[in-house]
């Protein structure tokens, strides 16, 4: 037993208040380097789509810094560290450290010994109690709000309410997000363990979801379809995220983001179908047949129907600026809002029965997931196609989950005159399909069943 | 219990040298009013075997401090005014001839007024350099050599210098060699009303009032020996060197304010005198080992004549004082493992 057990014990019992402000000071220390780029990420995350890994990157940085600065910091705690702690809280004027450093270095005789006693009999009288070791690190106001507007900008103003009641109102700040007055008003149900396929909607009849293009609402404009049907998805999915973990979440949001993103047609890397050839064929035949009408007078020059179908603009065309009056359209007709002055409808030829595939990004997205995720994915388009959405996926998807025809007809409707060419040349395009040498005037096997 | 009475007797001595440093203190407190802390700081640099340069307008009683240190201390006094025609023969001594009784003729070296135990050099900026350096040995090594022979002064010596900060025509700055030989420079500011007020009671209407002899040479010799004894940790000795260290403004412990105002720092000789001071005040405290606390205390007269100030600093009224504050803001008292 050393002389400065008294000493030794009063260090003790500090010892480990002292271990936990030097690991704030490291946490502080730590936050304050990393916060600012987070900060600087997640607000440019909101300008331009930051990926992933990146944004984890601060977190990765301030995990190594506080680990290192931390094991630091308990490292460097020693006695006479913390007795010098004491000695300036208490107003000891170094007598507890210089007591324990005369007892290390065997100082005993003289005025050292008596440095020595006069310690202990400090220490002895001490209440740890009253010792206090911590202070608030320097800076820690600014890392505090720092942390704050960080978490703000990385979770969004408006969604904070909800990601701090996301447990215990989770069913209700969704429903209210979706514009579902009805649940909105009702009492809040109980929260129950739901996976995410029980809090999917159950899916409607296929026959909602094969529309012809000509059920689409008349305000759409065929050649800014995909746009639209883009944005509609990504508010559905905005809508009903919570079914979904964060990261499908993330990857379907940068999806349609990435596809909101691309340029015209001709910018695109490889630029999808959105329109189906049939569609712009029957669209080009509608066009091309009331324009014979109007030659022939049966029908009004502004009764025309204007058909603008977005294509490859040949090289060195004008570039897009704005609308020309009178002249850059094509077709005998109006070039539409979009003020499009691209090259003139191509004809795409139709080409065999596996390449009826209303393809896009989105699909891909589905097809590269897991099972279980891809039957989440496809559970969620399935009521996303409720609205006035096209459905996405292949039609081998399709084929493969549902009958492969339908027992009652789809569609039950007169074709017009003018769409008698089409019809039957779209079920030539199926393929073995044609069943009698006079083409049907109904289109029993509907072509949009694939969707 | 051979231990017992040693940690007993190791208490009397400290509480003899407080006793005796408290009661030198208010003896001299009899003649000179206020200026406590500068009478305590005097008394400190006594103890510690060092030299004080005193900075003060002629009148506040400067003189009237040595003098009656001397007179408390039964100590010889000289005082020298120092002149622009001062030669240091007239300080150290001289070699003349004497003719003894057979007609003999020899040299005899007759002793100057630096033979004495307290030297008050008055003003000591107006002699020459030449001059000022004739007190270089006598200050440090308490010895003087003339025409080859070396005269050891009697202990204990202590030179207390007097410098007129408003008056310089006509003066020689020290140099800084010989500034670092006083271990502290007191500035002597002016005198309050109540202090005013006072020094008209106590010179006006009656005589000066006598003072006691309060030690002896043995005394003071004694009590130097204790300071010595005087143990320090290794923190606190770590804390004074990285204070000095500061100083300068090449170091790494400097400040950014003495990289931008300091031209160069103290020298080693300052950590001793921080060190030396810090043992005196930690004994004045009834302590028996010195703390942090002593070394901030006697940072400002130990070192503000030893940093020597830039352009700039001197441009923008930069004190040193002001410098040696923020190094003892800044520079951490810290514990490392032994």
């Amino acid at each position: 037993m050393t002389a400065t057990q008294p000493i030794l014990k009063v260090v003790g019992r500090v010892t480990g208040r002292v271990r936990f402000w030097h690991l704030v000071d490291a946490f502080v220390r730590a936050g304050k380097w990393c916060l600012p780029p987070a900060l600087v990420l997640f607000i440019l995350d909101k300008l331009v789509d930051v990926p992933g890994v990146i944004l984890a990157l601060p977190g990765v940085a301030f995990v190594i810094a506080f680990t290192v600065l931390g094991a630091k910091a308990l490292a460097g705690v020693n006695r006479f560290q913390v007795a010098k702690i004491i000695d300036d809280q208490m107003g000891l004027k170094d007598r507890l450290t210089s007591a324990l450093y005369f007892e290390a270095l065997k100082y005993t005789e003289g005025l050292a010994q008596a440095a020595i006693e006069e310690g202990v009999a400090h220490a002895r009288h001490l209440d740890t109690r009253d010792i206090s070791v911590g202070t608030w690190p320097r800076h820690s106001g600014r890392f505090i709000v720092a942390a704050l507007l960080t978490l703000v900008v990385a979770v969004g103003p408006q969604n904070l309410a909800s990601f701090f009641a996301r447990s215990d109102s989770d069913t209700d700040a969704v429903r209210a997000d979706r514009g579902d007055e009805t649940n909105a008003t009702a009492p809040a149900p109980a929260p129950t363990e739901e996976t995410p396929l029980q809090k999917i909607e159950p899916k409607k009849p296929l026959t909602e979801l094969t529309r012809l293009e000509s059920d689409r609402p008349p305000e759409r404009d065929p050649a800014t379809m995909d746009t639209t049907m883009a944005q509609d998805l990504l508010e559905d999915i905005e809508n009903i995220k919570h079914a979904l973990s964060a990261s499908e979440l993330k990857d379907m949001e940068d999806a349609f983001k990435d596809d909101n993103k691309k340029g015209p047609a001709e910018e695109r890397e490889e630029p999808p179908p959105r329109i189906a050839p049939l569609d712009k064929e029957l669209l080009e035949d509608i066009a091309r047949a009331e324009k014979k009408k109007v030659e022939k007078g049966e029908g009004k020059p502004e009764d025309a129907i204007g058909v603008a179908v977005k294509m490859p603009a040949p090289p060195g065309a004008r570039p897009r600026g704005p609308r020309a009056k009178g002249g850059g359209g094509h077709g005998g007709g109006d070039v539409g809002e979009s003020g499009d002055t691209r090259g003139p409808p191509k004809r795409i030829p139709i080409p065999g029965r596996d390449k009826l595939i209303i393809e896009s990004r989105q699909s891909k997205d589905i097809l590269e997931k897991t099972d279980l995720e891809r039957t989440v994915m496809n559970e969620l388009m399935m009521r996303l196609s409720m609205k006035d959405v096209k459905m996405t996926g292949t039609a081998k998807d399709v084929e493969a989950r549902f009958t492969p025809q339908p027992r009652q007809p789809v569609v039950e409707e007169h074709v017009p005159l003018g769409l008698r060419g089409y019809v039957q040349r779209y079920f030539e395009g199926m393929g073995g399909r044609r069943t009698s040498e006079k083409p049907s005037e109904e289109p029993t096997d509907a072509a949009p069943s694939s969707e | 219990m051979g231990k017992r009475s040693e940690e007993t007797n190791t208490e009397k001595l400290v509480q003899s040298f407080r006793d005796t440093f408290v009661r030198m203190s208010d003896e001299i407190s009899k003649v000179i009013v206020g200026y406590k802390d500068v009478i305590d700081n005097v008394l400190t640099a006594l103890m510690s075997r060092g030299n004080v340069l005193l900075e003060g307008v002629p009148g506040i009683g400067k003189t009237m401090l040595v003098r009656t240190l001397g007179e408390i201390l039964d100590l010889k006094f000289r005082r020298v005014q120092f002149t622009a025609d001062l030669m240091p023969a007239d300080i150290l001594g001289t070699n003349m001839i004497a003719q003894d009784e057979a007609g003999n003729r020899t040299f005899r070296f007759e002793r100057g007024p630096v033979f004495t135990h307290l030297l008050l050099a008055d003003e000591i900026n107006r002699a020459t350099p030449k001059t000022q350096a004739a007190l270089l040995e006598a200050m440090e090594e308490h010895s003087v050599t003339v025409a080859g022979t070396k005269y050891v002064l009697d202990e204990p010596f202590f030179v207390l210098a007097t410098e007129n900060p408003i008056e310089m025509e006509g003066t020689y700055p020290l140099p800084q060699a010989e500034l670092d030989k006083f271990i502290f420079k007191l500035d002597v500011g002016f005198p309050g009303l109540d202090e005013l007020d006072e020094i008209i009671v106590r010179t006006t209407y009656e005589e000066m009032p006598p003072v006691d002899v309060v030690a002896k040479t043995e005394d003071i010799l004694e009590m130097r020996k204790l300071v010595l004894e005087v143990p320090i940790a290794p923190h606190v000795e770590d804390y004074a060197a990285r204070t000095i260290l500061a100083t300068s403004p090449t170091s790494e412990f400097a400040t950014d304010m003495v990289r931008q105002y300091v031209k160069a720092g103290s020298s080693p000789r300052g950590l001793q005198g921080l060190l030396l001071a810090g043992k005196v005040k930690a004994l004045l405290d009834g302590r028996y080992a010195v703390s942090c606390e002593d070394i901030n205390e006697t940072a400002h007269p130990t070192l503000r004549h030893r940093i020597q100030r830039n352009l700039e600093a001197e441009a923008e009224e930069i004190s040193t004082d002001a410098v040696i504050s923020d190094i003892l803001e800044k520079t951490p008292q810290t514990a490392e493992a032994v």
